[in-house]
């Protein structure tokens, strides 16, 4: 019986300068295939680090490490606030107002109580 | 502003906040008046920076400013304030039209003991802070017009795990959806160093 190496590093025999022929072509196109990449890689970096700036300018942050606080009784919350508040108190006026017309209308334009006779109707 | 004058140039972590929270007063007042928030006849003029600033004069306008910037005076000496984002808002949709936002970078090493005092004039900085409240002025010029009532609200990005005071509550960040974004000039103390950004919808 005979322990054989590979059939085919067999036939490579005393032909050393193949292996290293083989590894240089590897090296060049490494080389090429190195250069390539960088040449992307670099692009890649420029296209994220610009839209990292974008998402800086329009406010982005990271709710692992940031909160967003404002003041409770702010301006816009003010507002928003008076607004609601004008709403309500414009319909109640109103509805005030076209009582006390309702009585001026009735009783001739007397006015004393009506003020308290509005506001007992409008109850 | 007493210790930051101690020696001419040397700015203090307490001299760098005192800075910082002045230039956001004058520059928030400028940007209200600049963008109609308020009416023109509301606010006064005063000599800062070399510049001519207007500043409010309205009592509760003052009032909410300065609560607010007391409580950023403190929350820069701890280092613990990231943005200030000054958000303006149509009345009637609570849609945001534009985002004015000032990046904070606050140098720790300053707050260490034995760390020595900066080395920079109050005068150079000032040039700086001018540069860029005049850059925010020219921005006004080819900002879109605020068509509708607008009204304003002061954000403030901070540490996540900070403390927070009573009056104050978490708010969205209040994004644009539509937007163009302008990266203007910074300044720093040496301590403090303070970008300026705007962000505005879209005009289309």
């Amino acid at each position: 019986h005979k322990l054989r190496v590979a059939e085919q590093t067999k036939s490579l025999g005393s032909g050393i300068s193949e292996v290293e022929q083989k590894t240089i072509l590897q090296l060049r196109e490494k080389i090429a295939g190195l250069e390539k990449q960088l040449e992307m890689v670099s692009e890649e970096k420029e296209i994220l680090e610009a839209r990292i700036e974008q998402r800086n300018l329009q406010g982005d942050y990271d709710p692992t490490k940031t909160k967003v606080l404002h003041f409770s009784m702010n301006p816009a919350a003010m507002a928003q606030k008076q607004r609601q508040e004008e709403l309500a108190q414009l319909r109640e006026e109103n509805r005030k107002l076209k009582e006390r017309v309702k009585l001026l209308e009735t009783s001739g334009g007397v006015v004393e109580d009506i003020t308290q006779k509005v506001d007992q109707n409008v109850q | 502003m007493a210790g930051k004058l101690a020696q001419k140039s040397a700015i203090t972590l307490r001299g760098s906040t005192d800075i910082v929270a002045e230039f956001f007063s004058y520059g928030i007042n400028s940007i209200l008046y600049q963008r109609g928030i308020y009416p023109p006849e509301t606010f006064s003029r005063c000599q800062k920076y070399g510049l001519t600033l207007l500043v409010t004069t309205d009592d509760t306008l003052k009032k909410y400013l300065a609560e607010v910037l007391a409580q950023i005076k403190e929350w820069l000496y701890s280092m613990t304030v990231q943005k200030l984002v000054v958000v303006i808002k149509s009345v009637d949709t609570a849609e945001v039209l534009e985002r004015w936002q000032f990046d904070i970078e606050c140098d720790k090493s300053a707050k260490d003991p034995g760390a020595k005092p900066r080395e920079k004039s109050e005068a150079d900085i000032n040039k700086e802070i001018s540069a860029v409240i005049r850059q925010i002025t020219a921005t006004v010029t080819f900002l879109p017009l605020l068509e509708t009532a607008c009204v304003f609200d002061l954000l403030v990005y901070t540490d996540k795990d900070l403390d927070v005071p009573d009056s104050w509550g978490e708010s969205g960040p209040q994004f644009i959806s539509n937007s163009e974004e302008v990266r203007l000039r910074s300044f720093t103390t040496t301590i403090h160093k303070v970008d300026a950004m705007v962000c505005y919808k879209k005009d289309d």
